[in-house]
């Protein structure tokens, strides 16, 4: 069932997705296309190209065609123009085909973007590995055995990489889930205004609820990612300090080759000021002169173009056009 | 100064929340509706200079519903801008020049709060403009007075069956020139009448009348709104940026009775 229309023809169009649409409707609305189509048949073999829309009623049916061709990002802002006009009868099918182009961006965020289990698994695996680095470097710094600590702190440091790797890992997953988050929340609102505004809109209904457990599934997933966020800053904390501490207690010339320019800041701020590095001296040489002229030389080069004078022809000056009506 | 101008649509706006008060266990409701609109005002004059500005503004409010009038309405704005109440204060500033716009302080401290909490002023057209020239109820004699004697100086000769005068026919086109010069100031009251202001701080304007609604922006206390048409509980206003939809109590109208009619 569609949302009703009256007097007014509709042909519907049912589409399938094959990612989260175990229970959900996924109608679009012509909204008088047929009756379009029917209409401007010959006016459409003349002219090569469709004409963009203009009423409230053609921004809807081009909305709803793109969002049957997939385009979703011009199918949202052709309905979101169709809405704006505030017609009456067109504001439950467009929110209602607005809440499925939203829906779908969302989808298309998440096909997109890095998927939320593997970025887990491997957060998690790399929290792993850091516990066991750190383990290992507090039993290494517990005793004086040199060879352990350069073990515990050649595998403290690649441990600390694995884990700022996994760490921006599911910064970027939370960071991509929270935008498809913020979409959905947007297309279920989008639902509940659509069958607010037609209570008969079970479809709407219908949507609405099966995108309220989406989301909630990604609110879950998103909590998940988050813990794991939290426990691989504090986990990269410990390991930084540990690594650090077995730096300290590692004589220099027992040092592993690379470790001394392989500090975190370093990693941190490849690009940053170092420590105590201070501004280069600047250019030797005297100050140049320039008289008053020179002076009032260079202000003018500097001056806005409105004050700039056009350089004058060389040829022969043009006679002004001849007017023969009046200047008025 | 006190003038009981308007007091019909005030009196109507207002009477539910008279009701509300009534029913209210409120000390200051019971004492206020025994009260009359001057023992309201002079309590509330004497709590705004305490500085207890909640009671005084809700004894002005009172008083404004009992009998609306400029000089009150100006002291309602005053107290409502004190307890940092933006979008009722211009209202009530409004309201006050609306009843009277020769009221130049309400007019000052209009323009006092727009540049300090750097909110536009409505947009008016030229005959909106000429509108406020006088208060609202003068356009409505002037037009009213004016047609009568055209019509009388018009006619009254013909029906007595006496011989129009030069000096007649001269006033029935004066009253008819003025009666027509009139009409857009009329047509300007009836506009402005649909003129309101955002109440509440991030007012959210709405694509939809609806509670899910996308929220195109928001509204600042005391930015001004054109009112369109009403649907449920919402209501459909032309801001400066923008077309859409906001919950009635979130918006105040200059003259809420126009609303009311207008809805």
């Amino acid at each position: 069932m569609m949302p009703s229309l009256n007097h007014l023809s509709a042909s519907s169009r049912c589409a399938r997705s094959s990612h989260w649409t175990g229970a959900f409707r996924l109608w679009t609305l012509d909204f008088g296309l047929s009756t379009s189509l029917l209409l401007g048949a010959t006016a459409l073999a003349a002219t090569p190209e469709a004409a963009p829309p203009d009423t409230p009623r053609e921004f809807y049916n081009a909305g709803t065609r793109q969002l049957a061709a997939r385009k979703l990002r011009e199918a949202e802002a052709s309905l979101e123009s169709a809405l704006a006009s505030q017609k009456e009868q067109l504001r439950p099918p467009a929110l209602y085909n607005l809440g499925l182009v939203r829906f779908g961006q969302g989808v298309e965020q998440l096909k997109k973007g890095p998927a939320a289990k593997p970025t887990l698994e491997r957060g998690q695996s790399a929290a792993k590995q850091a516990d066991a680095a750190l383990h290992q470097a507090d039993e290494a710094l517990g005793g004086n055995d040199l060879d352990r600590m350069v073990a515990a702190y050649m595998r403290g440091r690649g441990a600390r990489k694995e884990l700022k790797a996994a760490t921006e890992a599911v910064r970027r997953a939370l960071q991509a889930h929270g935008a498809v988050l913020t979409r959905w929340e947007r297309a279920s609102g989008d639902f509940k205004s659509a069958a607010e505004l037609n209570s008969a809109d079970s479809d709407a209904r219908h949507n609405s609820e099966v995108l309220d457990r989406c989301i909630a599934k990604l609110v879950d997933s998103l909590r998940e990612m988050q813990q794991c966020l939290n426990g691989m800053c504090d986990k990269g904390n410990k390991l930084s300090e540990a690594v650090k501490q077995l730096k300290g207690r590692i004589p220099a010339p027992n040092m592993p080759p690379g470790a001394a320019g392989d500090d975190e800041e370093d990693e941190d701020q490849p690009f940053g000021p170092q420590p105590g590095q201070e501004e280069g001296p600047s250019k030797q040489g005297q100050e140049m002169t320039l008289s008053p002229e020179q002076a009032g030389w260079l202000l003018d080069a500097y001056k806005l173009d409105s004050e700039r004078r056009l350089p004058m022809g060389q040829g022969p000056a043009a006679d002004p056009k001849e007017r023969s009506r009046p200047t008025w | 100064m006190k003038t009981a101008d308007m007091g019909l649509w005030l009196l109507a706006f207002r009477l539910p929340s008279a009701i509300g008060l009534l029913l209210a266990p409120s000390f200051l409701s019971l004492a206020a509706l025994a009260a009359s609109p001057d023992t309201l005002f002079q309590a509330g004059a004497t709590a705004y200079r305490a500085a207890d500005y909640t009671q005084a503004a809700e004894a002005f409010r009172q008083s404004v519903t009992l009998q609306p009038a400029s000089g009150t309405l100006q002291d309602l704005g005053n107290a409502e801008w004190q307890r940092h109440r933006t979008g009722e204060a211009i209202l009530a500033w409004e309201q006050a020049l609306w009843l009277d716009p020769f009221n130049d302080a309400a007019r000052q401290n209009l323009r006092f709060a727009r540049k300090t909490a750097q909110l536009e002023a409505p947009e008016l057209a030229w005959y909106e403009v000429i509108s406020t020239w006088l208060p609202v109820n003068w356009w409505a004699w002037i037009a009213g007075g004016s047609l009568w004697l055209a019509v009388g100086m018009g006619a009254l000769p013909g029906l007595l069956r006496r011989r129009k005068a030069t000096w007649q026919q001269a006033t029935a086109a004066l009253a008819l020139m003025v009666f027509l010069l009139s009409i857009p100031a009329l047509f300007g009251v009836q506009t402005r009448a649909r003129i309101g202001f955002a109440l509440q701080k991030d007012t959210p304007l709405r694509l939809t009348p609806t509670l899910e609604a996308q929220t195109l922006t928001r509204l600042a206390p005391g930015d001004p709104a054109r009112w369109l048409r009403s649907r449920g509980r919402y209501v459909l206003i032309r801001t400066s940026r923008a077309v859409g939809w906001v919950e009635q109590d979130q918006l105040g109208l200059t003259c809420p009775k126009a609303g009311k009619r207008i809805g």
